[in-house]
């Protein structure tokens, strides 16, 4: 294309497009408006909750509250936690998907409801495989040092299979960043104003205190590359299971230190590459059963789920936020023709059912 | 270290930046003035980002009793610094304040304007890296002639040079047959950096060439997007983009594309030997110099570039270095594709095996970008009585009151809006150009005006 100016150019032009080639980027920002009664939801994930770009479409399902937006894409991933994800199932127990499939993550197969199953697929995040040469030689830890995000008895869980994996002794001498949003509520007896304080000590106890730096977050955005880092989000994943933060330190070079423990399982499904450095297992189909079906089933495998999720359910990520009111909200938009299901209390693994 | 009073003071950051290429020029620059003054000639300073730090810091400085103040640094933004020195003066004349500028010159307008009344006072000198960066930010001042000097960012040839050993162990690394020409493009992979352009260029020499051509890029992914006019990508964009634009480009053609990841300087340097050709499209708003295309050229790789900010400075020596002109067009920025294809074609056909002609390249360049020929330059500009700062220009109070939305240029980098009054001097000035320039100032009614 030759210039628009009047004379003839010695050279001919080509222009250079930046604002009509990247529709998909514009597009994408305008799909993934929050709802608006959720927006708090999303605020105190943040910056965890922070919008990136995939192929897979990642939304909370909060951002899909209506049938247009939904019809846009043949995949979305949804990035809740099991707390609001159980809350969307029980508000639209009918799905009205017609052709997407809605990508959860793998750790919530047995959740999904019967109904759901066949619009659900799996993702989990890895690292490349290529990447795990030699041993973790520095740690960069992250999350939402919050009761709701991870709950301190998941913490010190966390920490004792981070020692398992690194080795006491060295992890102590080992260089370790850290990353944490404090999220502080306020002083009611339900905000629990030590949990900070507990969170850094347990830290201390298993990690050791030295060699330790906390980033703050201009140096942790700007920072070009984290090569060399193993990375662990300390996520209980009952409020968000996709992490904005993860995304962005996996994309600048930094592995899953997780990886270390489940490299050698091959676990089939399609490898969708997210960055140079990690990607998405993504499997189209759920496998198993609804485990919640029965609630009077002695199987050991049902009373773990039961459990796991009469926990959550108990947890500060359900009985710290307004979920009936959010998911009520939800339910209005989100099923045209199924009428949402009136909530009364907060339910019980009983209710779901 | 110890402080001697007296001696010049030289302030940098405390801690790295997060650009791997400020790191380097830092890190060179500092060099190049210990070779200027000597390592015991100057004081070292390290400033914070954060407001209490700048208080004890004024503090040591005011102590030093220095002659002259040198700012090294992109970041942080010297203000804060200079109102708490500035303090300790009490209204005496601050000592002579010289500052190394870089591209983001223009991200800090409101701070450089606050800094106007204690600037007034003082002999302020702002060094540019490249004679179009000098012609910027002369724009935003008043009567900037002798205020505004070059001096490149330095490379070092310890670490950036030709080397046969390494041509032959990287060629071999990355399975390039004796007979293929290896174009480059090393740098941020960013929507401004045009890559996927240069990208299509490279398929077009691929298709043409009677050589077999490989395209090799490094560099990390940035989302940037382009702020100035309003595009912000989210995170993870670049890198889908990038592969989206691989996947359209013909099967054979794709198999002889490789993306080699973000490369240290090591890697970086192999890469450069091996290669041919090094290429970039870029129209960055921030593109002041150049490391990538000085580095290559260190390691005697001819460079094909855009005639665009810096890059034009590494002109001068056809045998080295040609550039693709650029215009800012009534719809936006051009580039002329078939000079560039022409440059990249013709240098596809040297003989870049040549060891004495890749020496002979690496040379000439030292000469021109090494640390030594920055040091050279910083003596003459020393040499050169410093005046006192008369004053930003009324450009600089407008380009921050456009800043104030975050996004100064609106329409664009078109023609006849604020973007081409400032930019036009990161163009070369075509015969076009100038012609219509002046139709236009003629419609206006101004046809005597100067151009």
């Amino acid at each position: 294309m030759s210039t628009q100016k009047g004379a003839t150019p010695k050279w001919r032009y080509e222009l250079v497009d930046w604002f009509y080639a990247h529709q998909e980027a514009e597009q994408s920002k305008i799909t993934r408006q929050a709802h608006p009664d959720s927006q708090g939801f999303i605020n105190f994930l943040w910056p965890a909750s922070n919008k990136y770009y995939s192929p897979l479409n990642p939304v909370f399902v909060s951002e899909l509250f209506s049938p247009e937006i939904l019809e846009r894409h043949h995949v979305w991933q949804i990035r809740d936690g099991l707390v609001p994800l159980m809350w969307f199932f029980k508000s639209t127990p009918e799905p009205y998907l017609t052709r997407q499939k809605l990508l959860i993550d793998s750790s919530f197969s047995p959740f999904v409801p019967t109904p759901w199953r066949k619009f659900c697929g799996t993702f989990e995040v890895e690292s490349d495989k290529s990447m795990y040469k030699g041993k973790p030689e520095q740690l960069l830890f992250l999350g939402l040092p919050a009761e709701a995000y991870c709950s301190l008895e998941k913490v010190e869980e966390y920490l004792e299979k981070i020692v398992d994996i690194v080795g006491a002794t060295r992890i102590r001498s080992m260089k370790k960043l850290g990353f944490m949003v404090g999220k502080h509520f306020g002083f009611g007896v339900q905000d629990n104003q030590s949990y900070y304080p507990e969170f850094i000590t347990l830290m201390g106890d298993y990690l050791g205190t030295k060699n330790f730096e906390f980033l703050n977050w201009n140096t942790f955005e700007s920072t070009v590359s984290f090569t060399g880092y193993d990375v662990f989000d300390f996520n209980e994943k009952l409020l968000s299971a996709d992490s904005y933060l993860m995304h962005l330190v996996l994309q600048k070079g930094a592995r899953l230190l997780e990886g270390w423990s489940r490299k050698s399982r091959s676990t089939g499904g399609e490898l969708v590459r997210l960055s140079p450095h990690h990607l998405m297992r993504v499997k189209e189909t759920l496998t198993g059963k609804y485990a919640l079906s029965n609630p009077r089933s002695s199987s050991k495998g049902a009373d773990q789920y039961f459990s796991h999720f009469e926990s959550a359910m108990r947890s500060q990520a359900n009985l710290g936020m307004p979920w009936p009111n959010w998911a009520m909200e939800w339910s209005k938009t989100i099923a045209i023709e199924n009428k949402p299901v009136q909530l009364r209390t907060k339910p019980t693994s009983q209710e779901f059912h | 270290m110890k402080i001697v009073k007296g001696l010049p003071a030289i302030v940098v950051f405390n801690k790295e930046s997060s650009w791997v290429s400020c790191q380097t020029i830092t890190r060179n620059l500092l060099k190049a003035y210990e070779k200027l003054w000597g390592k015991e000639g100057f004081n070292l300073f390290f400033m914070g980002d954060t407001r209490e730090e700048h208080w004890p810091l004024a503090q040591k400085v005011w102590n030093s009793n220095p002659s002259r103040v040198v700012f090294l640094d992109h970041y942080p933004h010297p203000m804060e610094f200079l109102m708490a020195l500035n303090q300790k003066y009490e209204g005496e004349e601050l000592p002579e304040l010289i500052f190394h500028v870089y591209g983001d010159f223009t991200l800090y307008p409101k701070e450089w304007l606050s800094l106007q009344s204690i600037l007034k006072n003082t002999q302020v000198k702002f060094v540019c890296a490249s004679n179009k960066q000098v012609d910027l930010v002369s724009k935003f001042l008043i009567r900037p002639k002798t205020r505004v000097e070059r001096c490149h960012f330095p490379s070092d040839v310890t670490k950036f040079h030709f080397s046969r050993d390494k041509r032959n162990e990287t060629r071999r690394q990355l399975g390039l047959r004796d007979d293929e020409i290896a174009i480059i493009y090393s740098g941020r992979i960013s929507l401004q950096k045009n890559v996927e352009m240069l990208m299509q260029y490279v398929v077009n020499l691929m298709m043409r060439s009677p050589f077999s051509i490989r395209f090799f890029v490094a560099g990390p992914f940035d989302d940037i997007g382009a702020p100035f006019f309003g595009l912000h990508f989210e995170k993870g964009y670049a890198y889908q983009r990038f592969q989206s634009r691989l996947k359209m480009v013909p099967e054979e053609f794709q198999s002889r594309m490789k993306y080699l990841g973000n490369l240290n300087t090591e890697d970086l340097h192999g890469l450069y030997c091996a290669g041919d050709v090094f290429a970039s499209l870029s129209l960055y708003h921030d593109e002041d110099y150049g490391m990538a295309p000085a580095e290559a050229l260190m390691c005697g790789l001819p460079v094909v570039l855009s005639d665009w900010g810096g890059y034009a400075s590494f002109s001068g020596d056809e045998r080295d270095c040609l550039l693709a002109p650029v215009d800012i067009t009534g719809s936006g920025l051009a580039v002329s594709g078939e000079e560039f294809f022409k440059h990249l074609f013709v240098y596809s056909m040297i003989d870049h095996d040549n060891t004495s002609l890749r020496l002979a390249r690496s040379e000439r360049a030292a000469k021109r970008l090494s640390v030594d020929a920055a040091s050279n330059l910083l003596r003459d500009m020393y040499n050169k009585p410093i005046p006192k700062f008369d004053g930003f220009s009324w450009r600089l109070k407008r380009f921050s009151d456009a800043f104030n939305n975050g996004m100064p240029f609106p329409e664009g980098p078109k023609w006849g809006t604020f973007y081409e009054e400032i930019y036009e001097s990161y163009t070369k000035k075509t015969k076009n150009a100038v012609e219509q320039k002046k139709s236009e100032h003629s419609k206006r009614g101004y046809a005597q005006m100067e151009i």
